[in-house]
């Protein structure tokens, strides 16, 4: 919905919720999904070309280690003065896009040549830490949020050498869920918090997507299972804890009771789906959450995500066809008799 | 910017206290309210679980399907086919269980005719499938006026035609598909928009006109791009040219659609990015490089400035 400045500030005024006289300002209108995924796919080709041009230049130079870090730092250094130009130029972000790019990529080839593969763990570290530091110091939102997915990717491969990947998947989705259910009481770091939250959820959905869930459905449908005793304790802890904390302010939201029956049951319903199909669960979890915050975008998202789980899964080999439609209709009834019970109790006024 | 991000970047610089962001949201309507949510979940829970039992359902019988009989299996789809004209017909083409059963009808057609095909081996090739689908379900695509209908019988004449060429590779050049699909995509937007300017369809949804803006855009970037790389006939690149002044003249000068136009922008920037490479790429290597790098970074940021003065127009008026 657009709106002008004006009328959504005196509602605000007339709410006693803002103190100022007038609105302010009309600042720079944000770009469109798709404006920003065409810029950020240009940045990308420029800086592939700017790799071209040193590599066709200055090949002797990038055959160290000492060269490259140096030429990065000096693409690195011309991308920062550009960003923080005082007027916020196409030509100029796109070729500071492409510069930081290009030095990125010069930085991470070094620190996997001197680092790997024997120091694993330290270079993903490095790589983590240099993300975050770009992530709070370059003030473009492409750029914010290409240094966001590199720290969640650099944070998941940190979980899986330190032997946490069966947990990673409950353990990312659990916190960008609760994130963004935070997203008002930490607005007043959005532009640098947003782009990093945004991150986390699509590396959480990467990871799910790419979890083997055989080990989980096995405990299912033949009580034993190949992941270990206590990880399966540990990603059950998790994923209750994010579904009593998640779902206790969505339902305080809907004005349902969270010890009430329907409270009890969308819980039980919501665990038992995000442990036992976790993309599925997940998916269906952000949803709530992104309806309950408002963010349009990131519920239709969430429902694409959904959907693809669901596609995703028909391709599951590791358990029978039939054990696959069991799971998926018991699934399908539990939700619609959770929706019956929630109308009735809202209808007999039991949710209040 | 929407209005709920505007009040967030109000937030942030500190306008809107953030104990305060919850209700400011709320004043404005942003957020649900309780009947919002119930009216949500009631939603959601219908069609997920709907969704999930009948993937159930249909995994069930996928799992059991070589066990069941030729007429059993009839029977089982027919039976499907069936239920979802009884819904249609109790609950009315307006209403939105009515629309999900009509398109269960038009899909389980297609089901229909490919147990036909899987149980008789009729021979039949591909396209034969995907030519009397279409056919069939025409009528109550006309009549059900709903955009995804429409689309998804459009998905299945161009599936007709890439079957069709597949199957007769003899008779089709190089790039005859291409302009197949183009032609057929291009009919589709430039009918859909005559009939929604004449409001014979609902004009609130740009989504499906933009589905097949995209559909033609890259049939025709294709065509173009191959003239480019093959340096073949020249009528490829007319034709490139003309859509751009169409797309130029309808999206900009009658209305506005800043993502048809974003898309033209992009097919020109590959474009003109593929033809330099072709001939700029040759000699001294290292200059022609800094050229092309030059070229697409200016190609693309004048393509964003230009996109942006549009942006900021829309957002005056």
């Amino acid at each position: 919905m657009n709106t002008d400045n004006t009328t959504l500030w005196r509602q605000l005024q007339q709410a006693k919720l803002v103190t100022e006289e007038r609105a302010p300002e009309q600042t720079a209108t944000a770009a469109p999904w798709y404006m920003r995924t065409m810029l950020a796919f240009m940045g990308w080709v420029g800086a592939l070309l700017i790799l071209a041009v040193l590599f066709s230049g200055l090949s002797g130079m990038l055959k160290s280690n000492t060269g490259r870090l140096g030429i990065a730092i000096i693409l690195g250094f011309t991308a920062l003065l550009l960003f923080r130009g005082k007027e916020s130029q196409d030509f100029r972000m796109q070729f500071a896009l492409a510069l930081s790019l290009a030095a990125q990529a010069l930085i991470f080839w070094s620190l996997g040549n001197m680092l790997l593969p024997q120091q694993p763990v330290v270079a993903a570290l490095v790589v983590m830490v240099l993300a975050l530091v770009l992530l709070a110091g370059i003030p473009n939102s492409i750029h914010r949020l290409w240094s966001a997915g590199i720290a969640s990717l650099a944070l998941l491969y940190l979980m899986g050498q330190f032997g946490m990947a069966p947990v990673a998947g409950a353990i990312l989705s659990g916190a960008a869920c609760w994130l963004w259910q935070k997203e008002f009481d930490l607005v007043r770091w959005g532009s640098i918090l947003r782009p990093l939250v945004w991150a986390v959820t699509l590396t959480a959905l990467v990871q799910l997507s790419g979890e083997e869930l055989h080990s989980l459905l096995q405990l299912l449908f033949s009580r034993q299972s190949s992941m270990q005793p206590e990880l399966l304790v540990l990603r059950g802890a998790i994923t209750l804890g994010i579904i009593i904390l998640v779902t206790h302010t969505m339902l305080k939201e809907a004005g349902i009771k969270t010890f009430s029956l329907s409270g009890l049951a969308a819980m039980a319903v919501l665990f038992l789906l995000a442990f036992f199909i976790p993309g599925i669960g997940f998916s269906l979890l952000l949803t709530l959450v992104a309806f309950s915050r408002g963010n349009h975008l990131l519920a239709g998202m969430a429902v694409a995500s959904l959907l693809l789980f669901l596609s995703k899964y028909y391709y599951l080999l590791d358990i029978s066809l039939l054990h696959k439609s069991l799971l998926l209709a018991v699934s399908g009834l539990l939700l619609l008799a959770l929706r019956l019970l929630i109308m009735h109790l809202s209808a007999s006024g039991a949710t209040k | 910017m929407n209005a709920r991000n505007k009040i967030l970047e109000w937030a942030e610089e500190g306008r809107i206290a953030s104990d305060q962001l919850a209700a400011a949201l709320k004043t404005c309507k942003l957020l649900p309210d309780q009947r919002g949510w119930l009216q949500f979940l009631d939603r959601l829970l219908l069609g997920l679980g709907t969704l999930l039992l009948v993937s159930g359902i249909i995994f069930f019988f996928a799992a059991n399907w070589d066990g069941i009989g030729r007429y059993t299996r009839f029977a089982l789809v027919e039976a499907a086919f069936l239920a979802c004209l009884l819904l249609l017909w109790r609950l009315g083409n307006t209403s939105l269980a009515g629309q999900a059963a009509l398109m269960g009808a038009v899909l389980l057609t297609g089901a229909l005719l490919a147990l036909v095909g899987q149980t008789y081996q009729t021979g039949a090739d591909n396209w034969e499938l995907f030519f009397a689908w279409s056919l069939l379900v025409f009528p109550w695509v006309a009549l059900g006026k709903n955009s995804i209908l429409w689309l998804i019988w459009l998905g299945l004449i161009n599936l007709c035609t890439i079957t069709y060429a597949q199957a007769h590779q003899s008779l089709f050049w190089e790039d005859d598909l291409l302009w197949l699909l183009f032609i057929i995509n291009t009919l589709a937007l430039v009918l859909w928009q005559k009939l929604a300017d004449l409001e014979h369809i609902p004009t609130d949804a740009h989504w499906p006109i933009r589905i097949l803006a995209t559909a033609s855009g890259v049939c025709i970037t294709l065509l173009a791009l191959q003239a480019v790389v093959d340096s073949a006939s020249i009528s490829s690149i007319m034709a490139w040219l003309i859509w751009l002044g169409t797309i130029y003249y309808v999206y900009r000068r009658q209305r506005v659609d800043l993502y048809i136009l974003t898309g033209g922008v992009l097919s020109i920037i590959v474009t003109i990015s593929v033809f330099f490479t072709q001939h700029l790429l040759t000699g001294d290597s290292v200059f022609s490089l800094v050229l092309l790098t030059v070229l697409v970074l200016g190609l693309s940021a004048a393509g964003g400035w230009w996109l942006r003065q549009i942006l900021e127009e829309m957002h005056r008026q």
